[in-house]
């Protein structure tokens, strides 16, 4: 008969045997959620990668001056800028 | 950067803003418009994740461009939210758990809303087949589906329905 001798009423914040609803459920729910992408700190970068047009070909030399003029560029790194920090 | 003049309506309010020819709706809305409940999954029309409704019909926010919209009537997860639209639908979602990271469900919200406007009774079979167009990559699909098994009883049934 008695399989539980305790009820409810013995532990009455126990999560056990309980469906829990999650409290940040209802924000997300509402489209309120701050997901990375969503925040916009002050001062915030924008980072872009440009990649070789071309399959399969040699690198003669990278011309960097067009771009350092561009307005808005706070810093540019090429593979050489990259080795000093990092391995490939 | 060349821009275009658009005029538009995003949840009941009347927006006037100049934008990018190459700029998508749900970009516009994230970035210009702060709307930060469409979400930006898979950027090509698989996820589900940026479900707008345009003029009624829900439409995926990254495969329309913002100057496509121009002149029509935009809803989003904030916009239904605030004028109660999802309401069943939401507490069913909560009491389901039928959510982990959030990512995917205003997505799931906005197709499931349309399928129950369509079909208020769907079988577990007709709602996994809405929701084919939205991903979820945390909690599964279990509980999505009977959160909406659950509003769709909170509907009444149809005239003429036995």
């Amino acid at each position: 008969m008695a399989e539980n001798p305790l009820s409810p009423l013995d532990r009455p914040n126990s999560y056990i045997g309980r469906s829990v609803p999650r409290p940040n459920a209802r924000r997300l729910l509402q489209g309120r959620g701050q997901f990375t992408d969503d925040l916009q700190p002050p001062r915030l970068l924008h980072v872009a990668f440009l990649r070789s047009p071309h399959a399969h070909a040699e690198i003669r030399g990278i011309d960097l001056a067009a771009a350092k003029a561009a307005p808005g560029v706070a810093m540019l790194a090429i593979g050489a800028d990259l080795a000093r920090i990092c391995r490939p | 950067m060349k821009t275009v003049p658009v005029r538009l309506a995003v949840n009941g309010v009347a927006v006037a803003s100049s934008v990018e020819p190459r700029s998508s709706l749900v970009d516009f809305l994230r970035n210009e418009l702060g709307l930060t409940g469409t979400h930006v999954g898979c950027e090509h029309g698989v996820c589900g994740a940026c479900t707008i409704l345009l003029n009624g019909d829900t439409v995926r926010g990254c495969l329309i461009l913002a100057v496509q919209a121009d002149g029509m009537a935009i809803e989003t997860i904030e916009g239904l939210s605030e004028r109660g639209a999802l309401r069943p639908l939401q507490a069913a979602f909560h009491a389901h758990n039928a959510l982990q990271c959030g990512f995917c469900t205003p997505g799931m919200l906005l197709a499931a809303a349309e399928l129950l406007r369509q079909d208020p009774h769907p079988s577990r079979e007709a709602i996994r087949a809405y929701l084919s167009g939205n991903y979820c990559r945390c909690t599964g699909y279990h509980a999505i589906i009977d959160a909406i098994e659950e509003a769709a009883r909170g509907i009444p049934p149809k005239d003429g329905a036995a």
